[in-house]
């Protein structure tokens, strides 16, 4: 357990480099809300966060840094976890502060409570896109990796697209509505065979 | 356990290179030079010995260890110098303390700190402003800080001038002076090895020549030299690999076929001689 | 204790070493009782390997001109040591040996052997 919390703190460090890549986000999307864009901050931040996520593993690339990997007595089941927790940890506090910023500049009254569930459908769509996204950038590296995420959304849009066609969209909205379980659930199963996936590949990965 | 390093018929295969059937150890306590031209294999054996890339076959042991099941314990205790520094560019000396905090659990920050002043590298500095000699200095810092029992080096001297090999011999004798601590070390710079390794490891192609005491593997073989008529078919089949120039030929001979032809002239080889001519030798040159 | 090693002379290190820690404990340069380097600690000085200084002291306590005290480290046994006078007995037998050789094939007879012996005799006791 330790030793993953080790792991996590080392892609803080990891990404030390790049540390102001990701408040740029934020600072674009205030600049979007001053001169008064109605933007959603959370889609917004959620979709700049999908490059930002390329960064520790483009760093480590660059300095083939599985060199180091393979040197430290850590599991590479270890490292895998700690990058999974350090993804999910900056995208919840990416998603929270976007929420903040999206609430105080809303201009309508909001219900709290449908507003978060919303956004925690973006959140977890979000999180499912990544899931696909991790395996990807482990087994092909960010040069061709980074494509990989676009097959679900491409997919998700296809989705939408189809259910707005045969004027489902609507009855499909509600009936996620009514069963909003499924959505964190889905999410949770989605991210842990993504962990699966990633173990198996960085295993087999020849530093 | 006596042996620092035992290995056992190792392979692995690539599209067009083969390392086959590698064995040989590293008694505890004493340094092994590993030699062989570029490509002979020699970055390969070691990435298995430490399990960074997988076997094809064969066992490894360190510390009378199985490689692969304890992988965790034996690198807490050892110390890997490539010929190229590992971190990230960006990071200082200090933030590479912070990193190797997290990774060993023996980690010496003090030893680290210590080591980075006798070095004289400054800890604010990033890794890219280092010269070459600086990163090397900076790999050992971080070696001997985590109390390693082994040191791997993988071609550490290439780049470097004499001084900074010269500093780098003192301080591999230094590192066996207690007789519990062993060396490995890879180079292609066999003038290093010349003097202070205990035992060579020879590998060529894939490979393995000869495993076992340096002055017993200088000993094994004669440089021969000789006229062009001396160059016969028969003196031919004997050697390992040779060179013919205007006047005569030079080549390289086990020392038991060199007295079968005494109208040559047989003298203790040099390391770099018995290298080049067995891969002439090998190479059809 | 003093060594000088030349890489050229075609002698093999460890013979030098040798010899040169022999002629100096027969000098009486280092005395009996003396302690040696360590084996890692003179490898390490001299740059050579560990294997070699282990060869050095291993023949030479075979032959009588140190002892290894375990855990204490090598010492010089003195001229009278009795493995060193038995070894320095044979020495000189097979030096006899073949001077005796060399006089039969310049065609000396015994007591001319022995007046150069006793003529070289007194020369060493001048020096």
């Amino acid at each position: 357990m330790k030793n993953i919390l080790n792991a996590l703190r080392f892609n803080f460090i990891l990404v030390k480099p790049y540390l102001r890549y990701y408040l740029l986000g934020f600072v674009v999307v205030f600049f979007f809300k001053i001169m008064g864009s109605e933007i959603d901050a959370v889609s917004f931040m959620l979709f700049m966060l999908l490059s930002t996520h390329l960064y520790p593993f483009q760093l480590e690339e660059k300095n083939d840094l599985y060199r180091l990997y393979g040197i430290v007595p850590i599991k590479r089941s270890v490292l895998i976890f700690g990058r999974y927790l350090f993804i999910i940890l900056i995208s919840l506090i990416d998603w929270i502060l976007a929420m903040i910023l999206e609430y105080s500049f809303s201009k309508s009254a909001m219900n709290i409570s449908d507003y978060l569930l919303s956004s925690l459908f973006i959140f977890s769509i979000f999180l499912i896109l990544t899931a696909f996204e991790i395996p990807g950038l482990f087994k092909l590296g960010v040069i061709k990796g980074r494509w990989i995420v676009y097959i679900p959304l491409v997919l998700m849009f296809i989705i939408v697209f189809l259910a707005d066609t045969f004027h489902i969209l609507e009855s499909g909205t509600n009936w996620i509505t009514a069963n909003f379980w499924l959505v964190p659930t889905v999410t949770i199963l989605v991210l842990l065979f993504s962990v699966t996936l990633s173990v198996r590949i960085f295993n087999r990965k020849e530093f | 356990m006596s042996d620092a390093i035992n290995v056992k018929n190792i392979s692995k295969i690539y599209p067009g290179f083969e390392l086959k059937d590698i064995s040989f150890n590293l008694p505890k306590g004493y340094i092994m030079g590993f030699i062989g031209p570029n490509g002979a294999g020699k970055t390969t054996t070691i990435k298995l010995i430490l399990n960074m890339i997988q076997r094809a076959g064969g066992t490894i042991e360190v510390f009378g260890l199985d490689n692969i099941a304890y992988d965790a314990e034996i690198k807490e205790h050892t110390g890997v110098v490539f010929d190229n520094h590992y971190f990230l560019d960006e990071w200082t000396l200090n933030d590479i303390n912070r990193v190797m905090a997290l990774f060993f659990s023996n980690w010496q920050s003090s030893i680290y700190r210590e080591k980075l002043e006798q070095y004289q590298l400054n800890p604010a500095k990033k890794v890219k402003e280092l010269s070459k000699g600086m990163r090397l200095k900076l790999m050992l810092a971080v070696a001997f800080s985590h109390d390693a029992k082994l040191l791997i080096l993988d071609e550490p001297t290439s780049g470097l001038d004499p001084v900074a090999r010269d500093e780098l011999l003192e301080t591999l004798a230094k590192f066996i002076q207690d007789g519990e601590r062993s060396v490995l070390f890879s180079t292609h710079i066999t003038s290093d090895l010349e003097k202070i390794a205990d035992y060579i490891t020879f590998i060529n192609n894939g490979r393995l020549i000869f495993t076992g005491i340096k002055d017993e593997f200088i000993d094994s073989f004669r440089l021969v030299k000789g006229g062009k008529e001396d160059l016969t078919p028969d003196v031919k089949a004997h050697l390992i690999g040779y060179r013919e120039y205007d006047s005569g030929f030079e080549g390289i001979m086990y020392t038991e076929y060199a007295t079968l032809f005494p109208n040559l002239l047989a003298e203790k080889s040099s390391i770099d001689n018995i290298i080049v001519f067995t891969y002439k030798g090998t190479n059809g040159l | 204790m003093k060594i000088t090693l030349s890489n050229f002379s075609g002698i093999p290190i460890y013979e030098q070493i040798k010899e040169q820690i022999k002629s100096q404990i027969l000098s009486g340069e280092l005395k009996e009782g003396d302690k040696l380097p360590s084996l890692r600690e003179l490898a390490r000085d001299l740059r050579i390997s560990v294997l070699t200084t282990t060869r050095v002291y291993t023949e030479l306590e075979k032959e009588g001109f140190i002892t290894n005290i375990q855990g204490r480290g090598c010492y010089v046994l003195g001229e009278g040591s009795e493995l060193l006078k038995e070894h320095m007995l044979r020495e000189m037998e097979r030096n006899l040996s073949d001077a005796l050789k060399a006089a039969k094939i310049a065609g000396l007879n015994i007591s001319e052997v022995h007046q150069a012996l006793d003529l070289m005799n007194e020369d060493k006791q001048d020096e």
